[in-house]
């Protein structure tokens, strides 16, 4: 027995005397050549549209890496890194040093779709349309969303969502659409919506239809660091357990700054035959993001994924949508691309 | 690794030892002895993703631990729970600090084998590591959960009349978890490989979303804990305590977590 007892005593001893470091892999180089090596590695397993974006990042790593050296300063690496981010044309992929940050301008080459203060003047303030109900943060006053009906119809509900990027609760949700039972149609206007939650804006499209489940599409994800290891999952989306679902016409307004979460609105509502979109091509941003830190704690953003639509279009670089109209900044008397969506529901 | 473990008592580290009360080596059925413990500590833990990056983490902080026991001649038993917090930065640059909350509620089940060793198990009916790490979004909190079996070990030494050394080992040999982060997105791994995501399953995003979880045996999940607590009188003790995680839900790319506590626990039973 006391052998026995030794035995376990000693294994006891030699378990508490090992350490996790023993099993863990040393930390990484920070040197300039290893940073480079690093996020090439990183760009090369995660990002999920190498393909799609028509990216040669081995010939990337090439070229670049061949300007790269131990005497380069700290920028210098930085800029190079930074030609990288850029080839990827994916707003959702970014490099920050800290001082600066660098992603792909998706709104270049486009003109603007949306002005506040044209919407506000014409159509929200109180002394416009009384009707018109604006849901605020308690916290920090940040707008949440505008709706009601609309001055010019009164029969078309109107529906400002401006960010994903906030909580709206499931008791305020109900009592928006609550507010549109009367109404013969909806305008969803989603412009200036750069994205935020996607849970968010999934939940607001599964108001906009009843009875079956819904296939929209599916999201390509980055599984493995293989250029094969991808697998898709498909989405059925559900429509919300609640009485006041709005299944009559629908039009969604959108310009070139939907992008990210509001992408997850637009494939979500996209199948619905009553649904119509209106405005200006939209951003995309369709990928889920994956970020860190690189060895020299330069933070990273990668697109890990991609959506194709429930007609397979890629949408990651936006989509036309269904009645195109050129926004008019110079008049203020209206908003040509909400004037166009009274039209079509009247 | 006798200079860390000395490094780490002389900076005050602690680690999150829990002491086993000694079974008095004649205690009779109708003299069973109930104690309640409560214990507090310092901790030095560490982590590594490599689906992410090979830089380690690693830091400082605290723990409490609140503990029932219930002995007799042939059987010990623990109810247990311990909260570990601690703060850790990257050991290669200085951006990303990492707050870590760990809480455990764990029972315990042992039989004396002979006069000094008991054998048993344990089963942590909760077991969270959370981790959230300032400046990143998507990948900023980290949690894994589950529940553990283990097989467990205890040997006592009586040192003299007032000294008592107890060693402790907790092999995990099954464990039902699910780690939040997959290889490339803050999903569990085996939802994506299975095309399972979708925004609207609560699942996804929930610690306790069961469809997720995965069973993994002692064969690709490494769950050890040890301990070696100096007991005076039954009344106050003073351990070292070391615990790992180490296992992979992406080929090789594992991630490793462990801790190196040092606490003192006081009984405030009757002895």
């Amino acid at each position: 027995m006391k052998i026995i007892n030794f035995i376990i005593l000693a294994a006891i001893i030699f378990l508490t005397l090992s350490c996790e470091k023993i099993i863990m892999r040393p930390n990484p180089e920070t040197n300039n050549k290893a940073i480079f090596e690093e996020y090439v590695s990183l760009v090369r397993e995660k990002f999920a549209m190498l393909d799609y974006k028509g990216v040669d990042i081995d010939q990337l790593a090439e070229d670049i890496g061949q300007t790269i050296d131990q005497n380069i300063t700290e920028e210098e690496l930085f800029d190079k890194l930074s030609q990288i981010t850029l080839a990827l044309k994916d707003a959702h992929s970014t490099l920050s040093n800290g001082e600066k940050e660098v992603s792909f301008n998706f709104l270049e080459g486009y003109p603007p779709g949306f002005d506040f203060d044209i919407l506000a003047d014409n159509y929200l303030k109180k002394d416009i349309n009384p009707d018109m109900d604006i849901l605020t943060n308690e916290d920090n006053g940040d707008l949440l969303a505008a709706y009601g009906p609309l001055v010019q119809d009164k029969e078309i509900a109107y529906l400002w969502i401006p960010s994903w990027d906030v909580t709206i609760e499931e008791e305020q949700i109900e009592a928006i659409f609550a507010s549109f039972v009367q109404a013969k149609g909806l305008i969803f206007d989603i412009r200036q919506n750069t994205g935020g939650d996607p849970s968010l804006a999934t939940k607001f499209a599964s108001y906009l239809f009843g009875g079956q489940e819904l296939y929209t599409g599916f999201e390509r994800f980055k599984i493995g660091p293989g250029v094969d290891d991808f697998s898709d999952s498909e989405v059925y989306l559900r429509p919300a357990n609640s009485e006041v679902l709005f299944t009559k016409p629908v039009v969604v307004l959108v310009d070139r700054y939907c992008f990210s979460a509001s992408t997850t609105f637009t494939y979500s509502t996209n199948p619905m035959e009553q649904l119509r979109f209106i405005g200006q091509r939209t951003g995309g941003g369709s990928g889920s993001v994956a970020d860190g830190f690189l060895a020299n704690g330069w933070k990273w953003s990668l697109s890990t994924s991609e959506f194709i639509d429930h007609l397979g279009n890629h949408l990651d670089d936006g989509f036309e949508p269904d009645i195109p109209v050129k926004f008019d900044t110079e008049d203020t008397s209206k908003d040509e691309v909400l004037e166009r969506a009274i039209l079509e529901l009247q | 690794m006798k200079k860390l473990l000395i490094i780490i008592i002389a900076l005050g580290i602690s680690y999150s030892g829990k002491a086993q009360v000694d079974i008095p080596a004649k205690v009779s059925k109708k003299n069973l002895t109930r104690n309640l413990s409560l214990g507090i500590g310092t901790r030095m833990s560490t982590f590594q993703d490599l689906k992410y990056s090979d830089t380690r983490y690693q830091g400082f902080g605290g723990l409490l631990s609140i503990s029932y026991t219930k002995m007799t001649s042939k059987s010990f038993i623990e109810l247990a729970f311990d909260l570990a917090l601690s703060k850790e930065g990257a050991d290669t640059h200085t951006r990303g600090q990492a707050t870590v909350v760990s809480p455990i509620i764990y029972f315990k089940y042992l039989k004396p084998i002979g006069k000094r060793l008991k054998i048993g198990g344990r089963v942590d009916a909760l077991d969270i590591y959370f981790r959230s790490t300032q400046g990143l979004g998507n990948n900023g909190n980290y949690i894994l959960s589950g529940h553990n079996l283990f097989f467990s070990l205890h040997h006592n030494s009586k040192l003299n009349n007032n000294w008592t050394l107890i060693s402790s080992a907790d092999i995990g040999i099954l464990s039902f978890m699910r780690e939040s982060v997959g290889f490339a997105f803050s999903a569990p791994q085996n939802l994506l490989e299975d095309g399972r995501f979708n925004y609207q399953d609560d699942a996804v995003s929930s610690p306790f979303g069961y469809k997720y979880f995965d069973l993994k045996y002692l064969s690709n999940n490494l769950n050890l804990k040890s301990s070696f607590m100096l007991s005076y009188k039954n009344k106050l003790s003073i351990g070292y305590s070391w615990s790992i995680r180490h296992f992979a839900n992406v080929r090789t790319l594992s991630t490793t977590a462990g801790a190196h506590n040092i606490t003192i626990q006081y009984n405030l039973g009757k002895n």
